[in-house]
């Protein structure tokens, strides 16, 4: 008799305190939740929208002398960020990047490894995908000037650019936004915090919309071929003041041809052409608002190409000692040259003057003379094709 | 108001602590719920990728060997993605296996291990004292299935992440979801742990009304 009401209140008890229980822990859900968004460093930018107090322009366009982008373009652009799932510096840029010789890195690097190699100021320098893969950007100063390599593992795009915030003209350095276009990374200048396409090398988001960098050229070829053609090169070290299980690679097959989950890249793109396969690597090539893609293991038994760009005459030529191909302007003074290929160079037809593969007058009357190389970086396909398809193909 | 349902809170959590106390002052159902912690702690570690197994690692690192970041302290708090922080240091133990060391994803794991762990020694002792007490024998492990499943929701997602290695798209979007898992699951795992130590207090009862005098 006298358990019966203790039983009743203590269900009456034991429900108003699940309740509030229960209450307590959808608010600590919430809190952890915001906890962790906070943490990420969310981007001040939402999709499309444009930072307070800026007006977007209806003129305004970003022009060098190699190129023209639209502002439409840049807004277009803009409405297709995705979160790449890290959030912002969740893939930690290097900032304070360390150099081993060639032949320390020899005791962790193999013949068939890839690395980024850079030569800037007579400085030469490779970069192991292995150890970018973790960071996707190196900050950089090479004899006083602040410089930034960076790889996008989703793109196979390597690239390294200079350039100087439109707000107060200083150099900028890049962390990693945690956001994606065309599958393509997203970096962040710290200064103004920015938006970046890496491939576009323009800024399509922030104070510094409408900015290009210059671009320096990164030559994507294997350790044997790199150490073998500079064994003066430094390299980063794996010492970047990270812990990260460098040797492994966090995207697996990916980089592969075969479609991963049935489909050949992971993030959405904005468009599509099937002209080549997605994950083929081409050699993309910008000049006055033209871009040309060549499909690089086709060139290999092609060598040398004249052709046109932007109303420009331009040579592609394949240099077999780093695998990769190089890109010129033909123009030389008032003369227009041809090119044709002559043992492990290039002659041109009007002079008879004999080139290197890099560009180099070696004998005759054009002997040290240097081609202007025109801008150019290794892509995958489908990411080039997302940025510019007005792309002509060539082959 | 608001005192009195603290005061019934606390009175409840009492309760509770007082029950999982009972519970593994016995040495069989403490090492089952010690056992059952440290082997999700390892499995923990191994879905969110802090322990891994690789091929060549000795390429990379002297083996076996300790390294601890120099900037550690800079690190420790410092989230890659939500409740993923980065590792502070790395124990390379073979050619093929390598612990990475953060701070926070240790206590993450350690609070989701500890909670399984306490539910499941629950659950085993209301399924003996059931059965002893000849008392409806699955009655009491009735109170255990949901930090079954909670523990379960939490695991699912990141054995998923470790099983889809190069689908970055598929693996992101389970980082997402995962990302509520966790606070779900800590918070399913304490409301589960508080129903089933009530339903052991009421088999207790029920058995020492029935019990032989």
């Amino acid at each position: 008799m006298s358990e019966e009401p203790k039983r009743g209140k203590f269900r009456k008890f034991s429900r108003r305190s699940f309740i509030v229980i229960g209450g307590l822990g959808t608010a600590g859900i919430v809190s952890a939740l915001y906890y962790g968004s906070a943490n990420q460093g969310q981007p001040i930018y939402s999709q499309g929208t444009l930072p307070s107090g800026e007006q977007p322009s209806v003129t305004q366009s970003v022009q060098t002398e190699a190129e023209v982008i639209p502002e439409q373009t840049l807004d277009e652009l803009a409405r297709y960020i995705l979160p790449g799932g890290p959030g912002k510096d969740g893939i930690p840029a290097i900032d304070r990047p360390k150099f081993i010789s060639a032949d320390e890195a020899n005791k962790f690097l193999s013949n068939e490894d890839v690395v980024f190699g850079l030569q800037y100021q007579g400085v030469v320098r490779a970069y192991p995908q292995t150890v970018l893969v973790w960071h996707e950007i190196v900050n950089e100063n090479i004899n006083g000037e602040k410089i930034t390599v960076t790889y996008c593992p989703l793109t196979g795009s390597a690239v390294a650019f200079k350039g100087f915030s439109k707000v107060d003209g200083s150099p900028l350095t890049f962390g990693v936004s945690g956001k994606l276009v065309n599958s393509n990374l997203i970096m962040y200048d710290r200064q103004t915090d920015s938006y970046w396409p890496q491939i576009l090398g323009a800024a399509f988001m922030g104070p510094n919309k409408g900015s290009i960098l210059d671009q320096i050229p990164v030559t994507l070829t294997s350790w044997e071929l790199w150490r073998k053609t500079h064994p003066e090169t430094q390299v980063l070290s794996k010492d970047t003041g990270f812990i990260r299980i460098y040797g492994t690679d966090p995207y697996g097959k990916y980089t592969k041809d075969g479609p991963v989950g049935g489909r050949y890249y992971s993030f959405p793109v904005r468009l599509t052409d099937d002209r080549l396969h997605p994950k083929k690597v081409v050699t993309g090539v910008i000049h006055r608002g033209s871009y040309l893609a060549i499909p690089k293991e086709e060139f290999k038994s092609v060598r040398v190409a004249n052709t046109e760009l932007g109303g420009d005459p331009m040579v592609a030529i394949y240099d077999d000692a780093e695998e990769i191909i190089r890109v010129f302007s033909r123009r030389v003074g008032n003369k227009e040259l041809t090119f044709r290929i002559s043992g492990s160079g290039v002659v041109d037809t009007e002079t008879g003057s004999e080139w290197s593969v890099k560009g180099e007058g070696l004998a005759g009357s054009l002997s040290g003379k240097q081609l202007r190389p025109l801008k150019f970086l290794d892509v995958m396909w489908f990411a080039w094709y997302a940025f510019y398809p007005q792309t002509l193909v060539y082959g | 108001m608001v005192q009195s349902y603290a005061i019934r809170i606390a009175e409840t959590l009492a309760s509770t602590r007082r029950s999982l106390a009972d519970v593994l002052r016995t040495g069989r159902y403490r090492k089952i719920g010690i056992l059952t912690a440290v082997a999700y702690l390892v499995v923990y570690l191994i879905t969110i990728q802090d322990i891994v197994f690789a091929n060549n690692l000795g390429r990379f690192y002297p083996i076996p060997s300790v390294a601890i970041s120099e900037n550690w302290t800079e690190l420790i708090w410092r989230p890659r993605v939500t409740f993923y922080w980065e590792a502070i240091g790395q124990i390379v133990l073979t050619n093929n296996v390598i612990i990475l060391l953060s701070v926070p994803n240790i206590i993450v794991g350690s609070v989701l291990g500890a909670l399984i762990g306490l539910n499941v020694a629950v659950a085993a002792y209301s399924y003996t004292c059931a059965r002893v007490c000849r008392v409806r024998p699955y009655g009491g492990i009735l109170g255990a299935i949901p930090s079954f499943f909670t523990g379960f929701a939490c695991c699912a997602p990141t054995f998923a992440i470790a099983l889809l290695g190069g689908n970055v798209a598929l693996t992101l979007g389970i980082l997402s979801v995962r990302n509520l898992f966790i606070p779900v699951a800590i918070s399913a795992m304490v409301l589960a742990l508080i129903w089933s130590t009530r339903k052991m207090g009421h088999l207790a009862s029920r058995a020492a009304g029935q019990s032989p005098t």
